[in-house]
């Protein structure tokens, strides 16, 4: 028997913006739960956490922070009563069979709508290897490709892959006992469509549509590089993986470096699939619609944008393995360019930190050189021998 | 009503302690629960837990709930079962899976039966009055000491000591810095991580070190040195080569050796660590690995033959013996007291290999069925 509850679980996939959907649904949650839409997360990636602590996945030590996040979070869950609660992390998407049931299981007897935001493979293959630099990795495209068709999936790379791409498995694994008309498959639109037609089909996915939300300063998400900045980050990566712990390539390399700096160059060529495999994911793409059509599912979007767009073939490849390195050191000047502004910020704002530490410094020698006067006078103003003492003292510097 | 499947056959066969292959099987049977079929290396781990004897029917099924954690390929389709999908993993023959992947299907249910065990430990009584500062012997008073270095070394060496209430500091004490060959102090530094923090495969480790051109805080005895030297003076801090001298200089009749526990039971001790890493905090993954895993392992390491030990790898062993100079000639130069010779620091090439993943499957196998 049902309750009242209606649990949204969108399960993926990565590069679909789904950092987009979590971020306007956190700085709104507040004013959401008051719609009856819940999106219970005390941090921003309170619910990659919980998608941690359920597939045990190590991350480069944040999963030290997830532990019992899933079933925390489920337990929030459960305790509403009526309304709408959403769940979203795109790693969800490489649950095996067992950990999806037992995320559903936990969910106890709610309404549970499966989501699965998804885009071809021929815009996935690139964005993954460029997410794959973006985490300390090295490898070349080359050698990414060659990975992930490996058909045994041995790798670290092809099995990951497989697991947050391959949709007509994740759907599989995640639909469990789900009746098909509560599975929604959200396609994101081709290459040209407009930029707010993503958005709207998430909103009609997840029911946003009637609600009132604040857009203000939400950030579009992760941003993808082209082909001479994500060359320069992987050589980058093989000078400082070696040296730099998860914990600072984080914040410096990925968000500054990756995200503030050179994410910003918009001009240079963007990274395409290798017109070797087209074939090959061409007719993959194909065999996952033929899979797909027909389950019955609510489609947001079409399942024919999943198939490889047909003007790929004509357009120009620029492989990041053989960019000239022209290209790629001027990525690296306007990188050195950034440091050096960021560089000269933190100095101007070290000297100010050191000014108002001089000053704190300053005023409290003052307040300590104030206290064995205020205990004298103190002393003094309690007994009558004092207080005649103090009016002497007092005619006296009059 | 479900189809019965030559799967679901085999997993019956299994739960109920069957040791027959998959290849052998043929017998068709519906599903005796509403989970999806177990992957082939939940099932073939069972086959293989079921030929060390019968096991409990909850552990069983607690098994087959289990998914292999983390990353990599996993839930794998039986080769020639009734699959009709065309996309998914390739199915396999479960005899042919390595025994890593076992291994790795193995570690989620050693780090529950480890995190068992907090529940069922009672929690200590609160002490009324405070600890009586321990006596201080009179050994105490004419060897005060402090033994630095490799944890993996100098660790079972300190508890033994303070176990004889023989603490560590004292009026003038003397650090002493326990070196060795740099390739098995390498190898004990990845070592001491197994049992205590996340950590990297062993040749993954080792390449990674040399990658970076330095094998890490516990493994770089010039830097221990340096760091006790400023803090005490140069002249109280004496390196120990030779671990033989260390019962004289301590005032004891001799010292234990380091941890008995073989290349595969770090490597059991490093997997369980990965899964615990996310299923408790870092303070309890180390109890619980140093003091419930090890003692159990250290039980089993006999019943099972061939143990190796840690050793640099041939590909990495000229970097090693590299950096062993370079620390040699940086302890001499600084004028440190040598106890022993200083070439002992040179790396021995005793052993060149890392855990043999056969044995540690087999060790899991043994700590799964409860022999310890």
């Amino acid at each position: 028997m049902e309750t009242g509850r209606r649990v949204l679980l969108h399960v993926g996939t990565p590069k679909t913006g789904t950092s987009y959907l979590q971020d306007v649904l956190f700085h709104n949650r507040e004013s959401l739960a008051e719609q009856g839409v819940h999106y219970f997360a005390d941090r921003f990636d309170a619910h990659f956490l919980a998608a941690l602590d359920l597939m045990d996945l190590p991350w480069g030590g944040i999963e030290e922070e997830a532990t019992g996040a899933w079933d925390a979070l489920a337990e929030k869950v459960r305790a509403v009563e009526n309304g709408t609660v959403i769940i979203s992390h795109e790693i969800l998407a490489s649950a095996s069979w067992q950990q999806a049931k037992h995320a559903l299981d936990s969910l106890g007897d709610s309404e549970i709508h499966i989501m699965l935001s998804a885009r071809d493979l021929a815009r996935q293959i690139p964005a993954e290897w460029q997410e794959n630099v973006k985490h300390r990795s090295v490898v070349t495209y080359a050698e990414f490709l060659e990975e992930i068709r490996d058909p045994a999936r041995e790798g670290r790379i092809g099995s990951w892959f497989w697991g947050v791409q391959e949709l007509p498995d994740i759907l599989d694994r995640w639909t469990q006992g789900i009746a098909p008309e509560r599975v929604h498959l959200i396609t994101v639109p081709p290459p040209g469509s407009p930029s707010t037609l993503l958005w709207e089909r998430f909103s009609t996915a997840f029911g946003l549509d009637d609600l009132t939300i604040d857009f203000e300063g939400i950030d579009r998400g992760n941003p993808s590089l082209g082909v001479p900045e994500a060359a320069l980050l992987r050589e980058i990566n093989l000078a400082v993986v070696p040296v730099l712990e998860p914990a600072d390539y984080r914040p410096f390399v990925r968000e500054f470096l990756a995200h503030r700096t050179l994410a910003k160059r918009r001009d240079s060529a963007r990274l395409a699939l290798s017109p070797s495999i087209l074939p090959w994911v061409e007719s993959l793409s194909e065999s996952w619609v033929k899979a797909l059509s027909g389950r019955g599912y609510d489609v947001v979007g079409g399942l024919e944008e999943l198939l490889v767009p047909a003007d790929l073939a004509g357009k120009p490849f620029v492989d990041p393995d053989t960019i000239s390195s022209r290209e790629v050191l001027d990525a690296g000047v306007a990188t050195i360019d950034a440091l050096l502004q960021e560089a000269i910020r933190l100095r101007k704002s070290e000297a100010r930190l050191e000014d108002e530490v001089a000053g704190l410094r300053a005023e409290l020698d003052h307040a300590r050189s104030l206290v064995p006067k205020q205990r004298a006078l103190h002393g003094l103003e309690r007994r009558w021998w004092g207080r005649a003492i103090l009016k002497v003292y007092r005619f006296v510097r009059r | 009503m479900p189809t019965p499947t030559r799967g679901w056959g085999w997993a019956a066969h299994l739960r109920e302690g069957g040791t027959t292959p998959w290849t052998s099987w043929s017998e068709p049977a519906t599903p005796f629960t509403t989970d999806h079929l177990p992957g082939a290396e939940m099932l073939e781990l069972l086959r293989r837990l079921n030929e060390t004897g019968p096991s409990d029917v909850g552990r069983v099924d607690a098994l087959l709930r289990t998914s292999p954690p983390g990353r990599g390929r996993r839930d794998l389709p039986l080769l020639g079962d009734t699959e009709t999908r065309t996309y998914g993993p390739l199915p396999v023959d479960p005899a042919t899976l390595s025994p890593r992947e076992l291994l790795r299907a193995a570690s989620v249910r050693l780090a529950e039966d480890l995190l068992d065990t907090v529940e069922t430990t009672p929690v200590p009584r609160p002490r009324r009055w405070r600890r009586r500062r321990p006596k201080v012997e009179p050994d105490q008073q004419r060897f005060p000491y402090r033994l630095v270095g490799s944890p993996w070394l100098t660790l079972p060496i300190r508890e033994e000591l303070e176990r004889q209430g023989r603490l560590p500091g004292g009026k003038g004490f003397i650090v002493y810095v326990l070196g060795g060959p740099l390739d098995e102090v390498a190898a004990g530094a990845w070592k001491f991580r197994t049992f205590t923090n996340r950590v990297n495969p062993w040749n993954i480790w080792i390449r990674d070190a040399q990658w970076r051109g330095w094998l890490g805080p516990r493994a770089d005895l010039p830097r221990i040195a340096r760091w006790w030297a400023d803090r005490v003076g140069k002249g109280r801090v004496e390196i120990v080569t030779d671990p033989a001298l260390l019962p004289g200089l301590l005032g004891v009749d001799s010292v234990p050796g380091p941890w008995p526990i073989s290349a595969e039971g770090n490597e059991i001790a490093r997997v369980i660590g990965q899964v615990l890493s996310v299923r408790t905090d870092l303070e309890t993954q180390r109890t619980l690995l140093v003091d419930q895993l090890r003692p159990r392992l250290e039980k089993l390491e006999l019943l099972v033959p061939d143990a190796r030990e840690v050793g640099v790898p041939a590909e990495s062993f000229d970097w090693v013996e590299t950096q062993a100079r370079a620390q040699r000639d940086a302890l001499v130069e600084a004028g440190y007291a040598l106890h022993g010779d200083p070439d002992l620091l040179l790396p021995s090439g005793k052993a060149t290999q890392g855990p043999d993943e056969r044995r540690a499957l087999a060790l899991a196998l043994s700590l799964m069925a409860g022999r310890s």
